[in-house]
């Protein structure tokens, strides 16, 4: 059984539909990468299902139960495209804040933030605040936030964005390992280096999942010895079936 | 719970590292305040009028009645009155007293219409009526004035007033501090609330909030919870600062006054997070508060609204302020106790209940549950 699976979703912004009707199921400690353009639906997907957005129709399920639950949303971590920090509060004043959110105080808070700071590979410094740091350091902060409870399940939009590639490779070595301790991680990327590291992935463009699968499955099956072509393959494939997702 | 007060301590947290917000919650309403007071304060203006030809009684009835005299001729004056270097000109054209002034202030042109109706009441007062008695010849006299009812001139005493509230010593403008007061913590509670929230949902940090297992409601709670310490801090402080500071008289208990005070920053707390649904920027809250707050202000009880038409006082009953102003009043200036605003305290709360649900449901549209 998939430990989230989304079914049917749309998703609309006024008149617009941005999502087409999706349906993805994320299986239990893997890591699985939605791919895709600017503007092809990804943070609007992960908003769904990490239970911040209302989608028009459609239905999640994680662990087993339809969200959004607070239950399971206590068990799940979110990490948002922009920084979602408290700027004008110092680093471990958001840690702490978030922390109290999932019932951590005193000692247990603490210790907990420590860890997510060193999974997220960032050294934060006493009394200076968020707005302060610099914009790598912050998104290593929103990163912290997110894991800090130690959630099984793990939904990032763009967590290496604006990060250096030396950061970049130590931040997914944390992915991997999460992985190895049972967490289970969706991460929402444009870059294909990353796409690569994923277990599966999951294509989407123009609000429709185009292709599902590992990346060396979606390489072969595509014919394509880099994902980028294996992207655009799946995405003239598409084009010519007419936007088969209209029905 | 244990969530309201995480959000509620992180506000107040967001305000010890800003401490110019702070700063600025606090002291511009005291400042306004306090500026009002001494423009509203200072002495009435002395206008000055000049007159040609009239009797020196007049010019001293016009000194008595609180104006600046001098003389000149009616050329000279109307110059003078044109560059604005005198307020009035006074000289008589037959047997009317004919008045000139600039016009373009009517508090100016109304100070020196009182001033010369009063001087003429004063002169007519001092007109001594002078009838010799009648000789008759054989030396008899006989004096008229026993036998013909002639009136007396006499100048009318003034009267005696008692006062039912407040006293003599009270300016006009003490009537309209009580309101102020209240005014101007509903508008800097609202703009900060309204920025505050707005951030709050541009910064994506509400979305991160959504995804946490906190409830709506505790998040409004938590909002309203440290909002409210600090706008009773605020109160506090612009209540105490116009009462004890500025010096705006107040016949009732302090606390009361507190009290309204903090129930009308509460009641702009929650609407201006509840406005702030409707705003994407925070230009965009200004641009609500010119249309949400303004008028509630200027139907507030700032001006007489008795002979307005009715949909206008009707209107007025509709926004908070109206409440909060007219409790603020009774108890400032007529010593009103709780029984006597707890009406007006209840509206302002019903006001507040409602806003905090809408509060509630407004944010379903991220978040279901
Ligand atoms: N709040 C909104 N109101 C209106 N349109 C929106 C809103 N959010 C997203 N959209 C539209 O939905 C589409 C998908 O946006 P989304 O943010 O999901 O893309 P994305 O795949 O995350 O892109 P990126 O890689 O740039 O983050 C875009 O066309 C965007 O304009
Ligand atoms: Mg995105």
């Amino acid at each position: 059984m998939p430990i989230l699976s989304a079914r049917d979703i749309v998703q609309r912004f006024g008149h617009e539909e941005v999502l087409h009707g999706v349906s993805l199921g994320v299986e239990h400690g893997e890591i699985l990468g939605l791919l895709g353009p600017s503007g092809a639906g990804k943070t609007t997907f992960v908003n769904v299902i990490a239970g911040v957005a209302e989608p028009v129709s459609g239905e999640v399920h994680a662990f087993g139960e339809p969200m959004p639950s607070l239950k399971l949303m206590r068990r799940m971590g979110y990490m948002a495209q922009s920084d979602a920090l408290y700027t004008d509060l110092t680093a471990s004043e958001n840690l702490e804040f978030f922390g109290s959110l999932y019932g951590l105080s005193g000692p247990a808070l603490k210790r907990a933030g420590e860890k997510a700071l060193e999974t997220a590979h960032l050294q934060v410094e006493p009394g200076k605040l968020a707005r302060d740091y610099s914009g790598g350091m912050r998104r290593r902060l929103s990163l912290a936030t997110a894991i800090l409870h130690e959630p099984e399940l793990l939904i990032l939009d763009e967590p290496t964005i604006g990060l250096d590639p030396l950061h970049r490779v130590d931040i997914w070595e944390s992915f991997r390992q999460m992985t190895e301790t049972g967490k289970t991680l969706i991460v929402t990327t444009h870059v294909m280096d990353e796409a690569e590291r994923c277990d599966r992935l999951a294509m989407i463009r123009d609000g429709v999942f185009i292709a599902i699968g590992t990346p060396e499955n979606l390489r072969m099956q595509a014919g394509a010895s880099t994902l980028e072509e294996a992207f655009l393959h799946f995405a003239r494939m598409e084009m010519t079936q007419g936007g088969g997702h209209d029905a | 719970m244990r969530n309201t007060l995480a959000v509620a301590l992180r506000i107040l947290r967001q305000f010890r590292h800003d401490p110019r917000t702070l700063f600025m919650m606090i002291v511009a309403p005291i400042l306004a305040l306090f500026l009002l007071n001494v423009i509203f304060g200072s002495p009435s203006y002395e206008p000055l009028i000049l007159t040609d030809g009239m009797a020196s009684d007049f010019t001293q009835a016009l000194e008595d009645a609180g104006a600046r005299t001098g003389s000149a001729t009616q050329a000279e004056a109307l110059d003078l009155l044109a560059v604005g270097d005198a307020d009035g000109f006074v000289s008589k054209d037959g047997d009317t007293v004919k008045v000139w002034v600039e016009g373009s202030d009517p508090a100016i042109t109304g100070g020196v219409v009182r001033a010369v109706g009063q001087a003429q009441i004063e002169a007519l007062a001092s007109v001594k009526l002078d009838i010799k008695p009648i000789k008759l010849p054989g030396g008899i006299e006989i004096d008229v004035t026993k036998y013909l009812p002639l009136p007396t001139f006499e100048a009318p005493q003034a009267p005696e007033i008692a006062y039912l509230h407040g006293s003599a010593e009270m300016r006009p403008f003490d009537f309209y501090g009580p309101v102020f007061i209240g005014v101007f913590v509903f508008f800097f509670v609202f703009i900060t609330s309204g920025i505050s929230f707005v951030r709050e949902r541009t910064g994506g940090t509400l979305e991160r909030l959504l995804a946490t297992p906190i409830h709506r409601r505790e998040l409004v709670a938590g909002y309203v919870l440290g909002f409210g310490v600090f706008t009773l801090v605020q109160s506090a402080a612009v209540a105490w600062a116009s009462i004890y500071w500025v010096g705006f008289p107040n016949f009732g208990s302090f606390w009361l006054v507190l009290l309204i005070a903090l129930s009308m920053a509460l009641v702009s707390l929650t609407l201006g997070i509840l406005v702030s649904e409707f705003a994407n920027t925070e230009f965009q809250v200004i641009q609500l508060l010119q249309i949400i707050v303004i008028p509630q202000i200027l139907l507030s009880g700032m001006f007489d609204l008795s002979q307005t038409p009715g949909w206008m006082q009707l209107l007025s009953r509709l926004f908070p302020i109206t409440y909060g102003s007219d409790a603020m009043r009774a108890v400032m200036l007529r010593g009103a106790g709780f029984g006597d605003i707890a009406l007006e305290l209840a509206v302002l709360w019903a006001f507040i209940a409602v806003f905090i649900v809408g509060n509630i449901a407004a944010l379903k549209k991220y978040r279901r549950i």
